[in-house]
């Protein structure tokens, strides 16, 4: 009895080892956290007599829902009969170590939606985008890589303002929102001397960087040093600049004075917009896609939320923000229609290119301009926008002047350690020596 | 007979090159090219990946995280795991029972625990709110590097003590009882019984502890992967987390394949002095 017993725990260990070596993707539900696929069928740009089956990346947030990619990719099925979609989600963190997983093993989507950038200068990986798709776009949105254009854009994302709650605001005796960074900290004075913690982030190096980072730094930068990322590439230039040091100095400063709120370090991104929703912080320097967000939450917040642009030293001139492109798989077997589906998707569709951007607060980039009616809070983020100048985010850039692959989450981590108090000059030495390191292999 | 134990072990011996001794071979080859894991056409480059590593200071920084994090949880978890042994083995009719309690942690998932903890951590988390009940500042455990590694130090401690407890308690349960009597005939105190009894008869659960807890702290990864990523900054990146960004983040996998093989060979170095040791210390029983 205990033989048979033993042969069997035995037989049935072996089949659980030999059924997890190889997985095929079959039709199943959708899960936001692991990046599953929405519809059947495996494989990549399987053709049969008929259909051509495409993948196609969709990423997941609050807006970006596994029902909104079900209802997207059947929209592109009924006015494409040629076609089949098939919507892989990209998880909702360590969305890049994701999609490199998925390309080395040979197994990445046809289309590439978000972080297209990843592979851009990988040579060979992207099929260059057709020239009659280009002439439909700004020709200022358009990015090179060595003369060729390989991604194709799709949207421009407005980075980040100063979401704040009024409320506080008013508590505290700010009856105007700040325009120079001078009459910032001087409005996170008056926070902290209410008892109010005026700013709230999270542990993920990404988040703290960013906020300042694409609406202060990089403009910074970019005044002073409108060639830099190409001077940078040349070896003209250097992270560690004076420029670059005296605005992360001031960055440093918020740490220095307490005016992060002291929980923030344990928060997820998540979280961390939860918790201001609660009223626990009186600003979050977040991005575009938190109005539509705000405008859609079944239960809001018990206090007004307004948005500022958050001041550079001299003033409001800049806006951080990002060109989001699309690219298809050079090994893709059909790139022809892989291609045929992006232009359905930007151009010729603009209902579904309206709700796509509409989602996150996204501008289109199509020389046609798309709008969208916009909700309540949507509405004042864009207001506040007009008249200023577009800073390109640097780890979202793609074309020649794009960061190597990796530098991005080293340079947003260095910002998060210079939050934490570590010496900036060293930061920004280490920043160069990466750099060098990355860009020579 | 012989034919047919061989037949009997291949299987096991398949799968055992085909997902261990293979990728280690690859992991090697790689470790001496600029491989980025997306394209085939990259280069060998020689020993440069490792002259790199002695001069990174992220890694440099790394290293000194996973042997400070190593070094303090083995001492604890040997030590506390030892005496708890000791206790469980008094404990009669309650043994079995708490040492169920005890081993619980070992057969939960790593990345469950660190969730968990994670949230019993938060600033806004269960810890927090009791302290606040009693009149205490909330604690920040992940904002500052030392309270962050002592956060994954205590983990670690929590989620691995039972393990040992257990190696402990069995070799506890082989010393011959005699040897107790002799040592009371010879007037020994507990004190005596101890050191002359139970720490020589018990030196290879001590061997097997040490090397197992040393192996583990070193390539530590899931607690500060999900507890702080790694952060601060790059404050409580520990050497496997270091090879996981640096391969698969930065699209360095020849030079992540030389970091994890100089950890290869420092496990393997500790393990064989380690060992060498410990053989010196066992007594025949």
């Amino acid at each position: 009895m205990k033989r048979v017993i033993s042969l069997c725990v035995a037989l049935s260990l072996m089949g659980s080892v030999l059924a997890a070596c190889g997985s095929q993707e079959t039709a199943a539900d959708t899960s936001a956290s692991t990046g599953t696929t929405v519809a059947a069928a495996s494989g990549s740009a399987e053709t049969n007599a008929k259909k051509v089956n495409i993948k196609m990346e969709g990423i997941t947030s609050p807006t970006y829902t596994a029902q909104f990619w079900d209802e997207y990719k059947k929209t592109i099925e009924k006015d494409n009969p040629d076609v089949t979609i098939e919507m892989v989600l990209a998880p909702g963190t360590d969305r890049m170590v994701w999609i490199k997983s998925k390309y080395a093993a040979g197994d990445a989507p046809d289309i590439i939606t978000a972080d297209s950038e990843t592979f851009s200068n990988v040579e060979g990986a992207y099929a260059e985008v057709p020239a009659d798709l280009l002439e439909n776009v700004q020709d200022t949105a358009i990015s090179r890589v060595n003369g060729k254009v390989i991604v194709m854009p799709a949207s421009l994302q407005i980075k980040s303002q100063a979401y704040y709650n009024k409320k506080m605001f008013a508590d505290a005796g700010i009856t105007e929102v700040p325009k120079t960074w001078d009459e910032f900290i001087q409005a996170c004075d008056k926070l902290k001397a209410k008892n109010f913690a005026p700013l709230i982030g999270c542990k993920e190096a990404w988040f703290e960087a960013f906020g300042y980072a694409t609406a202060v730094l990089q403009p910074d930068v970019i005044d002073a040093k409108p060639n830099f990322l190409s001077d940078l590439k040349e070896g003209k230039e250097k992270w560690n600049n004076p420029v670059m040091s005296d605005s992360l100095k001031r960055f440093q400063e918020l740490t220095r004075k307490g005016y992060w709120y002291k929980g923030s370090t344990s928060f997820s991104y998540t979280q961390a917009v939860d918790e201001f929703f609660k009223g626990t912080a009186a600003i979050i320097l977040n991005g575009s896609w938190m109005a539509p967000q705000i405008d859609g939450l079944e239960q809001k917040p018990d206090f007004e939320i307004g948005i500022f642009p958050i001041p550079q030293t001299t003033g409001v001139k800049s806006i951080g923000a990002t060109t989001g492109t699309w690219a298809v798989l050079a090994s893709s077997k059909a790139v022809d229609q892989a291609w045929k589906v992006v232009k359905y998707c930007i151009v010729d569709n603009q209902e579904l290119y309206k709700k796509y951007l509409q989602n996150d607060n996204l501008l289109s980039v199509t020389k046609t301009p798309v709008t969208y009616e916009s909700t309540p809070t949507v509405a004042l983020f864009n207001k506040n926008i007009e008249g200023l100048q577009p800073v390109m985010d640097f780890p979202g850039l793609a074309g020649d002047n794009a960061l190597p692959a990796g530098f991005g989450d080293f340079y947003n981590t260095s910002i998060q350690s210079i939050s934490r108090g570590t010496d900036v000059s060293k930061v920004l030495d280490d920043m160069d020596k990466e750099y060098q390191k990355l860009t020579s292999k | 007979m012989k034919k047919r134990s061989i037949l009997f072990a291949l299987p096991a011996f398949l799968i055992y090159t085909a997902l261990m001794v293979i990728p280690m071979l690859i992991v090697f080859f790689f470790s001496v090219t600029n491989y980025n894991g997306m394209t085939s056409n990259f280069r060998f480059v020689g020993i440069k990946n490792f002259i790199e590593l002695i001069t990174d200071d992220r890694f440099i920084n790394a290293s000194k995280m996973t042997f400070i994090i190593t070094l303090v949880v083995v001492i604890v978890v040997n030590i506390l795991g030892l005496i708890l042994a000791i206790l469980l083995d008094k404990a009669k009719s309650f043994t079995n029972l708490f040492r169920s309690i005890f081993f619980i942690p070992v057969l939960m998932s790593s990345v469950a625990i660190s969730f968990a903890w994670n949230a019993l951590l938060s600033y806004t988390g269960v810890i927090n709110t009791v302290i606040s009940q009693f009149g205490f500042e909330p604690h920040d455990f992940f904002g500052v590097k030392s309270n962050a590694i002592a956060c994954i130090i205590i983990v670690e401690i929590w989620r691995n003590l039972g393990f040992y407890m257990v190696i402990y308690l069995a070799h506890l349960q082989t010393v011959p009882k005699d040897l107790y009597e002799a040592c009371t005939i010879d007037g020994g105190n507990t004190w005596d019984k101890f050191t002359n009894v139970t720490i020589p008869m018990i030196v290879p659960g001590i061997t097997i502890c040490t090397l197992l807890s040393v192996m583990n702290g070193l390539k530590l990864f899931d607690t500060p992967m999900i507890l702080t990523g790694g952060g601060p900054g790059f404050d409580t990146e520990t050497i496997v987390l270091t090879v996981f960004k640096r391969a698969f983040g930065s699209n360095e996998i020849g030079y992540g394949s030389a970091m994890s093989l100089m950890l290869f060979v420092t496990i393997v170095a500790i393990s064989m002095i380690q060992l060498r040791i410990s053989k010196k210390a066992e007594v025949e029983n």
